[in-house]
């Protein structure tokens, strides 16, 4: 019998055109297929992939370091496969990831959003003739022009990012069960198998977790916030945001206090079934026992989840502990979840730090009750801002306001430099200038808005090339292929 | 032009053919890096040399990083001729050619990527003659033809339609699109399916109804035709299943399998054989033969249409749909390794000795006698042969995938646009065309092997 099925295998294997390729000595199937979906597989055994890290907007990939970057000559790359170090123009650069950066530090009273995308952390003075007066952490600026500006949110006078990674696994707990079920690479967390990964980052107060997810196939993540327990999700005390790519839905768990299991009821997921990825902010508002999710900076739904059912229990609203844990459930054949771009920062009060909101053809002050006001703002001074609507003027004090949405102005399209770049620092944002020199004590650029910069190669995470062109699936799994399909 | 001048400028011409291609090659590295770009040349003892659009000067790879390189497929398809065949060797590599001679010790084939090889019949395992099969369908042109329906199973406001673009079907809703493709009775069905989300995806073989049924209420509904109903489920149940239908008759399932990891989890080549006579099914998905039914109360199929349905989930495409008679061979074979034995059209197996195969004619002693048979009334041969050991894996050691199907282990001298040099343990050292290739396998060498692999 095993003859005759050997050989119907190699008849039906030759007449189907090829036989199956025996095993490669690593997993090169897998590693394309990962690859080309431009989410990194698993490490193939033996694979050290230490360094930092070249991605190109075809979607390939070289690990190694950075020698040496030049606006004149362009960038050298060291690679251990390369007999000789690589010298590249940046015309089809999209990153360089660096395997270490420092962090910033810094205390922020506001974030600001702009138009070009760069979001920096800092402090604002004034709004005066359409230019605003803002500190950020790398220094003082001139005038920022206000045109560039898409959203100031206004943080809390406690408000801290606990964390801004991941750079590495150092802290993180993966589960016992299926140990091996998320691995680290390249800046993100992978599962390609059910299990948990979680960190106590002693949260406590109101909090904002704010991840990228990107998934192959099918995926269903839960997230249990203010859970004791990160080596596993908490029966007995959890609350859980269950994302699928049908549905968003939160549930509370509190035996502890003999409550009955809650289900809070769910929203369908958002996000279109042609794309595989989203940033997905959860704000946890301790004080008005709210859960809010936004998917791709679009508010998705806000849960109130204070229990009111238990008769006046003074209990925590979300869960007793300080950890965060994320649990990969149902993961099929070829499935694979990336968590990468997580930053967790707290707060207190109702000051909750909105995602910034979509540009419309008004100015849009955003309150600490959730209501919102349309206008023209005037100006910002002596902690106040200045609404005018239409005859009347308002001077709203800014401890009542948690963003302003600047109205869109007219951008003049310019073709962009390869060596206009954005540089993402740990707990510092992004910014984006024209690269005048890199050496290994310090870079140097031009900003159209913040002016001459200067700051230290180490505390650059990432560094985006080419920020006119988006990253482009590789050519063997194309998105335009389902691009337009509109029933 | 003496024959080196020819030679470079051969090489030239296919440098700049390559060159000029806009699909590039890729290389893939051991620690799963990968780049894209053109491929200028392999010296095995020195370097792998890149051409990378960013990169002012050829990269110079070291060999031993390289896990594979993977070139992009040709488009030309090569029609097979009457002696088309492809040979499967007892090490695993698989050629393609002409078969032009065998006698008791060797047989000659004519490829065009090498020449003519001449390969010991002590390596061969078996071999399949490949004729052009009558095409019943070829490629989907439009809605023309096909009837649309609403999926019987879509709640209100879920149904959709499948829209054509492209030389492809759509659906990001459930919808139904059914044609009378005149399937025959011995039938391969050949097409590709891609998908963004889940795919689940319910397919009708052998149907005679264009409109979908609703299984759970197939006996009150109107009447229909005995049909099998093919169920891809990469999401929920994540599994491939094989329902006969019939009306009136109790639910049946001949047997599911797990959705299998495929080389691309978004999309997959479905290649199905389908035989009336014998009841059996078979189903390859990128060339691998995955499942093999067998309906044991007869074929089920009662109509000679297809019917795919879209039900609830992602975007699915559908397309490069072929339907050709088959030769209907599934396992004709006792597959006794110490004799020779072939397969007439008729699908019997006749074992014996091969004496010789030439001038189109196969000369086979069998139990009554010699035997001579013309190779164009045969469907397959499979030789005698012993199982050969594990082989050694020498230095250099690279595999290459044919575009046309097939793969040849060789020890790599050297590559260039146009030859590449190899040697092989069955025939020995041959330049071959590297545009044969779509994909060359850097294979790790055994720790004691040789350099060279004998031959």
């Amino acid at each position: 019998m095993r003859g005759k099925a050997v050989l119907r295998r190699l008849l039906v294997g030759l007449l189907s055109g090829s036989l199956a390729a025996p095993a490669a000595q690593i997993d090169v199937r897998s590693a394309i297929a990962g690859f080309l979906g431009q989410q990194p597989a698993r490490p193939p055994a033996g694979a050290t992939n230490q360094g930092d890290l070249l991605q190109f907007v075809d979607g390939s990939l070289m690990h190694g370091g950075l020698i040496s970057m030049n606006p004149a000559f362009g960038l050298r790359w060291e690679n251990p496969a390369a007999i000789h170090s690589i010298d590249l123009l940046p015309g089809h650069v999209d990153s360089i990831r660096f395997a270490r950066a420092v962090s910033v530090t810094l205390a922020p009273t506001a974030r600001l959003r702009f138009v070009n995308g760069d979001e920096v952390p800092g402090s604002i003075t004034s709004l005066r003739d359409d230019h605003l007066s803002f500190s950020a952490w790398f220094g003082r600026s001139p005038a920022i022009p206000r045109a560039s500006l898409q959203t100031i949110t206004f943080l809390s006078s406690n408000y801290a990012v606990l964390y801004d990674g991941p750079a590495d696994a150092d802290g993180w707990v993966i589960g016992s069960r299926h140990a091996g079920s998320w691995f680290f690479r390249d800046g993100a967390f992978i599962s390609e198998l059910p299990g948990s990964l979680g960190r106590d980052f002693n949260l406590s107060g109101s909090s904002t977790i704010e991840f990228d997810l990107a998934w192959r196939e099918s995926f269903a993540l839960l997230v249990d916030f203010y859970c004791h327990a990160v080596d596993q999700l908490d029966p007995d005390d959890s609350c859980l945001l269950d994302l699928t790519r049908k549905e968003i839905s939160l549930r509370r768990f509190d035996s502890s206090r003999q409550l009955p299991p809650r289900n809070f009821g769910s929203v369908p997921w958002p996000v279109p079934a042609a794309r595989n990825k989203a940033r997905i902010t959860i704000q946890l508002n301790q004080e008005e026992g709210t859960v809010g999710v936004w998917v791709d900076h679009v508010p998705a739904r806000r849960w109130k989840v204070q229990n009111d059912s238990a008769g006046g229990s003074s209990g925590p609203v979300f869960g007793g502990g300080g950890g965060l844990v994320f649990q990969q459930e149902g993961v099929g054949a070829g499935s694979q979840v990336r968590l990468s771009n997580l930053k967790i920062s707290q707060w207190e009060g109702r000051y909750e730090p909105e995602p910034p909101g979509a540009m419309t053809n008004v100015d849009v002050i955003r309150f600490i009750n959730h209501d919102h006001a349309a206008g023209k703002i005037t100006g910002i001074d002596g902690g106040k801002v200045t609404l005018a609507l239409g005859d009347t003027v308002l001077q709203i004090p800014l401890q009542r306001v948690t963003q302003i949405n600047f109205a869109a102005t007219p951008a003049a399209a310019s073709a962009r430099d390869p060596w206009e770049v954005r540089a993402h620092f740990p707990y510092g944002g992004s910014v984006s200038f024209q690269l005048q020199k890199w050496s290994d004590k310090e870079v140097v650029g031009q900003s159209p808005v913040f002016g001459p910069l200067a700051f230290q190669p180490g505390q650059i995470r990432q560094l985006d090339f080419n920020l006119g062109h988006a990253p482009a699936a590789a050519p063997a799994v194309s998105d335009q292929e389902f691009e337009g399909l509109n029933e | 032009m003496n024959s080196l001048s020819r030679i470079g400028t051969l090489a030239s011409l296919a440098l700049a053919a390559r060159l000029a291609s806009a699909a590039p090659d890729m290389v893939l590295f051991r620690n799963g890096d990968l780049l894209y770009g053109q491929l200028l040349a392999i010296d095995p003892q020195k370097a792998v040399q890149w051409r990378h659009p960013d990169a002012a000067r050829p990269i110079e790879l070291k060999p031993e990083s390289i896990a594979e390189i993977v070139f992009p497929a040709p488009t030309n398809a090569i029609a097979p001729s009457s002696n088309s065949c492809r040979l499967l060797l007892a090490d695993g590599n698989c050629l393609a050619g002409e078969l032009v001679a065998c006698d008791r010790e060797t047989v000659a084939l004519e490829t065009r990527y090498a020449g003519r090889l001449s390969i010991p019949r002590h390596s061969l395992k078996s071999l399949v003659f490949l004729r052009r099969s009558p095409v019943v369908f070829d490629e989907i042109t439009g809605l023309d033809g096909w009837t649309q329906a609403a999926s019987a199973a879509a709640a209100p406001g879920e149904s959709g339609q499948w829209t054509y673009r492209d030389g492809a079907f759509y659906a990001s809703k459930t919808a139904s699109i059914a044609r009378d493709l005149k399937l025959p009775d011995v039938a391969e069905i050949q097409f590709d399916l891609a998908w963004k989300g889940p795919l689940n995806l319910a397919i009708a073989l052998y149907t005679d109804s264009l409109r979908p049924i609703l299984l759970s209420a197939k006996d009150q509904g109107p009447d229909f035709g005995g049909f099998y109903s093919l169920r891809l489920d990469n999401s929920f149940y994540r599994c491939i299943d094989l329902w006969p239908i019939k009306k009136s008759a109790p639910e049946r399932r001949l047997g599911q399998l797990p959705f299998p990891s495929l080389k691309n989890n978004d999309r997959m080549h479905v290649d199905l054989r389908v035989s009336k006579p014998q009841h059996k099914i078979a189903l390859s998905l990128d060339d691998e033969l995955v499942k093999e039914w067998v309906d044991p109360e007869g074929f089920s199929g009662e109509g000679t249409c297809m019917r795919f349905v879209q039900n609830p989930g992602g975007v699915v495409k559908l397309s490069h749909l072929r339907i050709t008679q088959w030769n209907g061979l599934f396992e004709e074979s006792t597959a006794d390794e110490t004799h020779d034995a072939f397969w007439p059209e008729d699908g019997r197996q006749v074992a014996g000795s091969i004496e010789s195969i030439s001038n189109g004619k196969l000369a086979f002693r069998a139990a009554h006698g010699l035997v001579q048979m013309p190779l164009l009334q045969l469907k397959a041969i499979s030789f005698a042969h012993r199982q050969a050991p594990p082989a050694q894996i020498p230095q250099g050691t690279v595999r290459g995938t044919f575009a046309q199907g097939g793969v040849l282990t060789f020890v790599l001298e050297s590559w260039q646009p146009g030859q590449m040099t190899v040697s092989n343990a069955d025939f020995g050292r041959a330049r071959l065309d590297p545009a044969a290739f779509t994909r060359l396998q850097f294979l790790v060498p055994d720790k004691n092997a040789g350099p060279e692999p004998k031959g």
